[in-house]
């Protein structure tokens, strides 16, 4: 069976959703499922819909691997091929942090379009597919 | 008549590798110095408060402290990150201020592994270090990469930082590298995480510092030193957004970053403006910080921090000298002992004992600043008086 990562970020079904928040007092929306405004301690929130596709707000390339208990491949020195990170604007303002895949280093650029996406991640204890969020370049 | 705190004593470890010695074992040699310094022993002190980070013990602080003998006085730890001992200090300076103590020892102390900080330890959601995104330098290196984007700042600004502290640091005898560096040798060292090299991100180490803080006139009782006057000691932690780590999610908001919301605090608390620092110590985990600090600090304006590097101004011998210590590139970080590691740079400054780190003109205000991971930011302000 296929599971969401964290289902206040991510909610799998036709078509999944990436979650976020609005605030009614400050206006701000965040990424993920909150019951209080992480810009305001307001309480007059509610659950909104993110759109997928954003643009590339900054970004880095991870040189080294992460250390253990890393999930999506070895985190050995030898097997790791350095890979974008970045910080992805989505249409209602979050910034979400992101793994940038399909993208070169020397590729990636502030500002460019990209496009969040799901894709299997790990198996969890019980065997179920867990599936994530990561981005990639979109071309028109 | 008002109550004033001063640093009565610091005291500091060399920042490095030490297997031989135990956290107890530093900090005591921090703590000792630091008594030594303030000509006070440790029957004299009223109250203990222990920072650290990464040393996964509860009451490290009595561990440290308990075979220099138990008084019955509280001794409590501390964890705010790199932050830690601003909030032990600003705690102690509201105790004495409103005469409830009248002594405190405060000490950090730190034995970090090498390498990237451990991912558990600093991260919340599982699934964030499942996935990797758990190196808190990159963070550092796409504020840096923005900041680049927006201003125009480039990675000779950054290796420039790295230049100016390590050279600082060859006059540091308790700095982990002693060695200055050349734009070559920094742009030679690997990528880490781009536009960050291996050369502009501090090492975590070992390492222990401590200082008494004391109510005027229990100071000058014990000795004749210069006075440092606790002007300001601030804590904070960012308004949304954090934009370190453990961050998954920033945005604008129209807050005040975490440097200037602390500094608009301590510049108040002190009565001083920016321009009235005349020696500081801030973060440089990593070399764009130092920059980032500056504009924070409102040494300079927002976008010009790399400016100060340029110019000199920020060199030892220029008008707003940072990092004469070597700054945490060339001392390493020993998280909750970084702080107390800045007050003792400050505190010799101010005093006219750092020897040939000396600072040309005779400094009255001196400013520590760190900053690190949950958003948490410190800055203390001492005065010369």
């Amino acid at each position: 069976m296929k599971v969401s990562f964290d289902s206040n970020y991510l909610e799998l079904g036709e078509p999944p959703s990436i979650l976020g928040t609005k605030c009614a007092s400050c206006g701000i929306t965040i990424f993920g499922k909150r019951q209080t405004c992480e810009n305001c301690a307001g309480t007059d929130v509610k659950t909104v819909i993110l759109g997928k596709n954003g643009t590339l707000w900054s970004f880095t390339v991870q040189r080294y691997p992460p250390a253990e208990p890393f999930k999506l491949g070895s985190a050995k020195r030898e097997d790791w091929v350095p890979r974008v990170l970045g910080w992805v604007e989505l249409p209602q303002g979050p910034r979400v942090l992101s793994i940038v895949e399909n993208c070169k280093p020397e590729d990636a650029k502030i500002g460019m379009e990209v496009e969040m996406f799901i894709d299997k991640g790990w198996l969890s204890e019980n065997g179920d597919e867990v599936m994530i969020l990561k981005s990639r370049p979109r071309f028109e | 008549m008002e109550k004033r705190a001063v640093i009565a004593g610091v005291g500091i470890t060399p920042f490095g590798s030490f297997p031989e010695k135990s956290f107890a074992d530093l900090s005591r040699d921090a703590i000792g110095m630091a008594l030594k310094d303030a000509n006070m022993s440790f029957k004299d002190i009223q109250m203990v408060i222990g920072v650290n980070s990464f040393l996964s013990k509860s009451t490290a602080g009595v561990m440290a402290t308990e075979s220099l003998g138990r008084m019955g006085i509280p001794i409590l730890d501390v964890d705010a990150a790199c932050a830690g001992a601003a909030s032990a200090l600003g705690m102690i300076k509201e105790l004495i201020e409103s005469g409830k103590r009248s002594n405190a020892l405060i000490f950090g102390v730190e034995k970090m592994p090498k390498g990237f900080m451990p991912p558990t330890v600093l991260y919340n959601n599982d699934w964030q270090v499942f996935m990797g995104l758990d190196q808190n330098p990159m963070y550092w290196a796409m504020m840096a990469r923005r900041h680049m984007h927006d201003y125009g700042t480039t990675v000779e600004d950054f290796v420039k930082v790295v230049i100016k502290n390590r050279a600082a640091g060859v006059l540091n005898a308790n700095a982990k590298f002693r060695k200055a560096v050349t734009m070559q040798d920094v742009m030679n060292s690997p990528l880490v995480v781009d536009p960050m090299r291996l050369f502009m991100i501090c090492a975590p180490v070992e390492g222990a510092s401590a200082a008494v803080v004391s109510e005027e006139s229990v100071a000058t009782r014990a000795s004749s030193k210069p006075l440092l006057r606790l002007a300001a000691a601030v804590h904070v932690v960012s308004m949304y957004p954090n934009t370190i780590a453990p961050s998954i999610c920033i945005g604008d908001s129209g807050n005040p970053t975490r440097h200037e919301l602390a500094a608009q605090r301590a510049y108040k608390q002190a009565g001083i403006s920016a321009a009235e620092v005349d020696v500081a110590e801030v973060q440089d985990t990593d070399a764009f910080c130092e920059i980032e600090a500056y504009e924070g600090l409102g040494f300079c304006k927002k976008g010009e921090g790399r400016s100060l590097v340029d110019s000199g101004e920020t060199a030892r011998t220029g008008s707003k000298p940072v990092n004469t210590d070597g700054g945490l590139l060339s001392k390493g970080e020993p998280v909750g002992a970084s702080h107390l590691g800045q007050i003792y740079e400050i505190a010799r400054q101010l005093r006219g004992e750092a020897e040939a780190r000396q600072v040309p003109k005779k400094p009255v205000f001196g400013l520590a600043h760190v900053s690190g991971a949950g958003g948490h930011c410190g800055i203390t302000i001492l005065e010369r008086v």
